[in-house]
């Protein structure tokens, strides 16, 4: 089937019935998990699925991969509804959830992967190299004879990684594969995403995850969920420069008086500025440190001219930019 | 160690059993060999049922969900969980057969054919009631449960501890569905009491027939509980 999107969702809705004890006269409560989200992924495509827990990422996911069922709309990968071709989306799509379930722990690496390649049907002929190539890729090859049990949980998803490439698949579902890993095995985890999937291996992935400067590094496209809802869909570059996203400005300087504060205040396009205490531990001279909330950074050589003209002595400039966090915060307050 | 020890358990037990002639639905054979008969059956039925334990520990280790990911057949994954109990407790029922042959048992085999089909398909009846209750395990987190409560009363209703024309009508009725109690007879007939294939024919047929019947209920009952589990989203709960 000739298709441009990877994933398509549309109007998607999941909703859960809390189980009713039959001697119970309480009736069982809904949860609307999925609120009719709409979203697409193109082949080839890193797409990022944030949101806190909570937010519906991994029912998602598991509808995607077929261990869920929507209660409405539709879902599909390459074209093949998860629904009614169940089946032919199980051949293509591959699932890796974070945390240390789903690996047999007495068997060891190459036996789980042996036995996973035999449910996708892997050829008998292909079998034995495409696990070594997994190994390999995931550095796991040393220690394949040994029991998952022995495991670390960084080796652990790492050897759930091999899994999730086992049957060649064209769509990965990665739910949360950095959760639990230290900063090294995660950094590792993401490159690993980034370049060996998507650039070298033309894989479509779709990545749900909580931490939001992950996404932020390697997604080509993101969505916010909030509470069932796709709120927004867009790159992190462009979301960065929504309105409503301000760049904060830090300039540590000499001095400065309440006078020359509210000269900066007054400039066009600052929307606000504050001061933090002096320190009085700085080797060379006491200073001060200056936020300058700002829309665009266009407007610093404006603010370093007044500054100039003020005489006021910087010390040291720094500009930072919204994070994804900052406009998922900013989006989803006052809900 | 294990199966011999049991083995002797049952030797002292079945040691003091009066030699006393039964007569089971038409074949004549000691009240014995009629128990040991049984109770190898039952043993076999008990192996299978004990294999659907393992979809439990599957749910635990969220290995459960990992085999729905993948697009084998459900079927086929029940029929390997069986045949994978088969091979591992035939050595145990060989075993523990081994040992309560020692208790003076004399085998009446008139025809081999008649031992091997019996045999043959007990062994087939049963893996296919242990599917069939291995879906119990698949479907809910009290699989357990429910496997014991359908479990206990097949004992009874099979004819395993006591000629099934000594029971209630209502019970004997219930016999009629349940593939056991026909592999039990025919096994106990075959080997105990000189049954030929013609004499077992009726009893084959209808085993046959019933085993099939309970094979496309359990591919029936994987499919529904398949829909089931991803339309409740409990596949992933332990």
């Amino acid at each position: 089937m000739q298709c441009m999107d990877a994933i398509l969702c549309e109007n998607l809705r999941r909703v859960f019935e809390t189980a009713k004890s039959r001697f119970s006269f309480k009736k069982s409560k809904k949860i609307i998990a999925l609120d009719d989200i709409d979203f697409s992924v193109k082949k080839g495509e890193l797409f990022g699925l944030l949101g806190p827990n909570g937010a519906g990422k991994t029912t998602t996911t598991r509808i995607l991969c077929t261990l869920l069922l929507p209660t409405s709309g539709k879902a599909s990968i390459l074209g093949y509804d998860v629904v009614d071709n169940a089946r032919d989306v199980q051949k293509i799509v591959n699932m890796v959830a974070g945390g240390e379930r789903m690996l047999y722990f007495r068997l060891t690496a190459r036996e789980n992967l042996r036995y996973f390649a035999e449910l996708y049907n892997v050829p008998k002929v292909e079998v034995d190299r495409r696990i070594d190539d997994l190994l390999e890729l995931v550095g796991l090859i040393e220690r394949q004879h040994e029991p998952v049990e022995r495991f670390s949980k960084g080796m652990k998803q790492r050897l759930q990684i091999a899994r999730g490439l086992i049957n060649d698949p064209d769509v990965i579902l990665l739910d949360e594969p950095t959760l639990g890993l230290d900063v090294h095995i995660a950094r590792e985890i993401r490159r690993f995403i980034q370049e060996d999937l998507v650039e070298q291996r033309k894989k479509t992935v779709l990545l749900t995850t909580h931490y939001l400067y992950e996404a932020e590094e390697i997604c080509h496209r993101v969505a916010f969920l909030h509470k069932g809802k796709i709120i927004t869909t867009n790159t992190p570059q462009n979301l960065k420069k929504q309105p409503r996203c301000e760049i904060s400005i830090e300039f540590l300087v000499s001095s400065i008086s309440t006078d020359m504060l509210s000269s900066l205040d007054s400039l066009q396009g600052v929307k606000s500025v504050s001061t933090t205490e002096r320190d009085e531990t700085s080797e060379e001279f006491p200073a001060e440190r200056v936020i300058l909330s700002v829309d665009e950074e266009k407007i610093i050589p404006q603010i370093m001219s007044m500054l100039t003209e003020l005489r006021i002595r910087v010390l040291s400039m720094k500009v930072r930019e919204p994070s994804l966090e900052d406009i998922f915060v900013e989006m989803t307050s006052g809900d | 160690m294990l199966p011999f020890g049991l083995g002797l358990t049952y030797y002292f037990i079945y040691l003091p059993f009066p030699h006393e002639i039964l007569n089971v639905q038409g074949f004549k054979m000691p009240l014995l060999d009629f128990t040991v008969a049984g109770q190898i059956i039952y043993l076999l039925f008990v192996n299978m049922i004990l294999i659907g334990s393992y979809f439990t520990e599957e749910r635990f280790q969220g290995t459960l969900e990992t085999i729905f990911l993948t697009p084998c057949n459900r079927f086929a994954l029940l029929l390997g969980g069986s045949l994978a109990g088969l091979i591992n407790y035939f050595w145990f029922i060989l075993g523990l057969t081994s040992v309560v042959f020692f208790l003076d048992i004399e085998p009446k085999i008139c025809s081999l054919s008649a031992v091997f089909l019996s045999l043959g398909l007990a062994v087939l009846s049963t893996i296919v009631m242990g599917m069939l209750f291995q879906v119990f395990f698949v479907s809910s987190r009290r699989g357990n449960m429910w496997a014991t409560v359908f479990q206990e009363p097949v004992i009874f209703i099979s004819g395993i501890v006591f000629p099934l024309q000594y029971a209630p009508r209502f019970i004997r009725m219930l016999a009629y569905g349940v593939p056991l109690s026909y592999s039990v007879l025919a096994f106990r007939a075959s080997v105990f009491a000189a049954a030929t294939v013609s004499q077992l024919s009726t009893i084959f047929i209808l085993l046959g027939g019933l085993t099939i019947s309970y094979s496309i209920a359990t591919v029936y009952c994987m499919r529904s509980v398949d829909i089931k589990l991803r339309r409740d989203g409990t596949l992933q709960l332990f």
